[in-house]
């Protein structure tokens, strides 16, 4: 094998783990979020063992990345990918560190023995939408799509709005009924997590568009 | 393949033999005369088959001196059509002087020896020889009277025959500079001539002077051409423009109707004379060609 | 002083060969251009032509504009042209018969300079402006030949700068020396652009990244492609330059 291609390969590995990664984010997030709302602790503890997994996919890209950079002096394209898979595995590393958070507010909601006072419409709306940007972020970066990056931003505005939403309801509750202010931080934290995560699936988008035309969008 | 290198070191040892056995017999061969006048054969200016006398200083001094008047002619037109040939011309037309020039070569000495005896002898007595007078006829060697035949004449054919070996020689040479020393100084703002001056005509030197060396050699052993327009009269003029000789003319002129011994005898150590100078000529040749190799 | 360059519909041959196509391109007074590309490509071929050492070449022809300042350099006397555009070249070229201090003031000598002071005090400056004065102060009088690689590379410079030109020429200057001269080449390289345009073919893109302000990249006698270095090595926008700074090539 030539260096050129020993290069290429070691690149094609970096990204294989980054789409590993990918997959936990979402299933992290998937099974958190079901565990919220079946209130069900065995799929809380996946996404907390998940969260291993992922700190070691993290750190195993960035060896590799470090490596690749110090002895290959990368240029251009190559530059921008190596540069995007650490970015890149940093965001989707946290997203599983909020999946895992929102996991032990099942675990604590499911000490509580308490049913859920409402619905989790909103919170179920988030979920779909973040596990949704973070597809199309990883999709966008794997094959250097920027229109479906920019999407992802146009996909954000809908969960900041869902949270702010979600939010107002909260409140509501809270104030008419003060028992229901413990499990009502609860649910409001669990959005607050979604709403980070949708934060870090355009970081993941950013990264993509860098990857795709060597543009740096500026958030906003 | 021990068969092959037996063969050729055959080939080798007979052919070094061949030059030792050469020496010897011109050694042997002309014995009597180094008996009969031992050095006094090397100073002596008079020749005189008849009355048995024989001195080889004419021929030395008409050796040495049309080959020296040959070199100072040839050195400067060859060095400057070498450079005007390598610097000045495009490949293609240089291709072509050059191949001219050593055509020059090539023709046999005879057929130059005829050119100089229809062409050049006239040329010199009359306008040449007069001019020569004219303007320099202070100085002893350039005194009239003109005679066609004579050592310049005989000094200006050499010339022409040795031209294009000291030109295709010098070419070779200039062709070596290291184009990378050429260009450091072309590329500091220097003109043609200032390049040729610093740069090429130093680096060429050795081979220069190794091809001026050959040059002479071929001057000094040149017989049939130089015969036919130096005169043939044993004697040291004080002027250029009187005929002389040289001992591979003599030789040639007279080995074939020597009667006497003694003469033969003596003509073969005119011939053993002329062996000694090109041999020392080739040495001193070897020598700087040496000097230039441990150079580099 | 330095001065720019812009060169226009540069168009070069060797025989029938046509090296350059059709390159325009403009060199920015007091920055650092480097011209890269494959072998063959005509990159020294293209600064050849700048100081009209091209033509110097049997069979070599140049058609097209270079611009010094606005001066059309093929209008000129040659021999002035390249006193105002000095060159260093691929391997260190010392004039062997010289002294250390006489190859750095061999220019000036050229030019008719005879007074020894004058020439003293100037071989000690331009050896001081490329950091060799204090390695060869007292070798003044050995052969220029006998200082290492990188020292004889260093003096080249030297002599070049003795002349005081507006733009250096450089062609591949350290692809013969060891990693450290070629540390220290571009170290003085760099400082060099305070005062001089400095034009560099280079086949080491990581030295061409790391001290030029403006890449080019030529291909097959073409300018494929030429901007700011650091945005060439990040985002080039030729399929063809990516390739090729990323070792993809053929």
């Amino acid at each position: 094998m030539g260096s050129r291609e020993k290069f290429d390969e070691e690149l094609r590995e970096i990204y294989r783990m980054l789409m590993e990664m990918g997959d936990i984010a979402v299933s992290s997030i998937s099974s958190a979020m079901e565990a919220v709302e079946k209130l069900d602790e065995e799929k809380a503890k996946v996404a907390l063992q998940n969260n291993q997994k992922s700190f070691e996919l993290m750190r195993g890209i960035e060896d590799k990345c470090t490596e690749l950079l110090m002895l290959q002096a990368p240029v251009a394209g190559d530059l921008r990918r190596i540069i995007t898979a650490m970015k890149v595995s940093i965001d989707l590393n946290r997203i599983v560190r909020y999946a895992k958070n929102i996991s032990t507010l099942a675990l604590d909601m499911v000490k509580e023995r308490e049913g859920h006072f409402k619905k989790l419409v909103g919170l179920k709306g988030m979920k779909k939408t973040t596990i949704e940007m973070i597809e199309k972020a990883m999709k966008a970066l794997f094959e250097k799509d920027k229109s479906l990056a920019l999407e992802v931003y146009e996909e954000e505005k809908d969960v900041d709005a869902l949270y702010e939403q979600i939010f107002r309801e909260l409140i509501t509750y809270m104030v008419e009924d003060n028992r229901k202010i413990t499990r009502g931080v609860r649910y409001l934290l669990a959005g607050r997590y979604l709403e980070r995560i949708a934060d870090h699936a355009c970081n993941i988008a950013e990264g993509a568009i860098y990857v795709a035309t060597g543009e740096r969008i500026s958030p906003e | 393949m021990e068969k092959f290198r037996l063969v050729t070191a055959a080939f080798a040892i007979s052919l070094a033999a061949l030059a030792l056995a050469l020496f010897t017999q011109l050694l042997t061969s002309s014995l009597p005369a180094v008996e009969r006048f031992g050095l006094t054969f090397l100073f002596d200016t008079i020749w005189d088959p008849v009355m048995e006398v024989f001195g080889a200083l004419p021929f030395v001094y008409g050796t040495l001196v049309t080959s020296l008047i040959a070199l100072l002619i040839a050195v400067p037109l060859s060095i400057g059509a070498a450079v005007f040939l390598t610097q000045y011309v495009p490949t293609r037309t240089s291709y072509l002087l050059s191949f001219l020039i050593e055509i020059i070569a090539a023709i046999p000495s005879v057929v130059i020896g005829l050119w100089g005896i229809f062409v050049l002898i006239p040329f010199m007595r009359d306008p040449l020889g007069t001019f020569l007078v004219e303007c320099l006829g202070f100085i002893p060697l350039f005194q009239g009277p003109v005679f066609g035949p004579s050592i310049m004449t005989g000094a200006i054919i050499l010339a022409i025959m040795i031209i294009p070996i000291i030109t295709s020689i010098t070419k070779d040479a200039i062709n070596t500079t290291p184009e990378l020393q050429r260009e450091g100084l072309v590329a500091l703002g220097s003109t043609r001539w200032e390049v040729i001056t610093k740069i090429i005509l130093p680096y060429a030197r050795p081979g220069i002077i190794g091809g001026v060396m050959l040059g002479l050699g071929r001057a000094v052993g040149e017989t049939m051409a130089i015969t036919m327009v130096i005169g043939n009269t044993p004697s040291i003029p004080a002027s250029l423009l009187a005929p002389g000789d040289t001992l591979a003319s003599v030789i040639a002129n007279q080995f074939s109707e020597a009667t006497s011994a003694i003469h033969t005898s003596a003509l073969i150590e005119l011939g053993l004379i002329l062996f000694v100078i090109t041999v020392v000529i080739n040495i001193c040749a070897r020598l700087i060609l040496r000097r230039e190799v441990a150079r580099e | 002083m330095s001065s720019e360059i812009e060169i226009e519909d540069l168009n070069a041959w060797f025989g029938e060969k046509h090296v350059l196509k059709d390159v325009s391109m403009e060199m920015e007074k007091n920055r650092i251009t480097a011209i890269i590309g494959p072998s063959g490509c005509g990159k020294t071929t293209l600064i050849r032509c700048i100081n009209r050492m091209h033509e110097t070449v049997p069979e070599a022809r140049v058609e097209g504009r270079i611009l010094l300042n606005e001066l059309d350099v093929y209008q000129e006397d040659p021999v002035s042209i390249r006193s105002r555009i000095g060159m260093v070249f691929q391997r260190p070229n010392p004039f062997p018969t010289m002294s250390v201090s006489e190859n750095a003031v061999a220019g000036l000598k050229l030019r008719g300079t005879r007074d020894r002071s004058v020439l003293a005090e100037k071989a000690k400056e331009v050896l001081m402006a490329v950091g060799l004065w204090d390695e060869v102060r007292n070798e003044l009088n050995k052969p220029g030949t006998s200082l290492s690689g990188g020292q004889q590379q260093r003096l080249c410079i030297a002599r070049a700068l003795a002349v005081e030109p507006e733009v250096i020429l450089m062609d591949e200057p350290c692809s013969a020396l060891d990693p450290v001269s070629t540390m220290r080449i571009e170290d003085l390289i760099y400082r060099l652009r305070e005062n001089y345009t400095i034009i560099i073919v280079t086949h080491n893109m990581q030295q061409a990244a790391r001290i030029s302000d403006r890449t080019a990249f030529l291909y097959m006698g073409e300018l494929i492609e030429y901007g700011p270095t650091k945005r060439l090595f990040e985002k080039p926008e030729n399929e063809l330059t990516e390739r090729y700074i990323s070792g993809r090539f053929g």
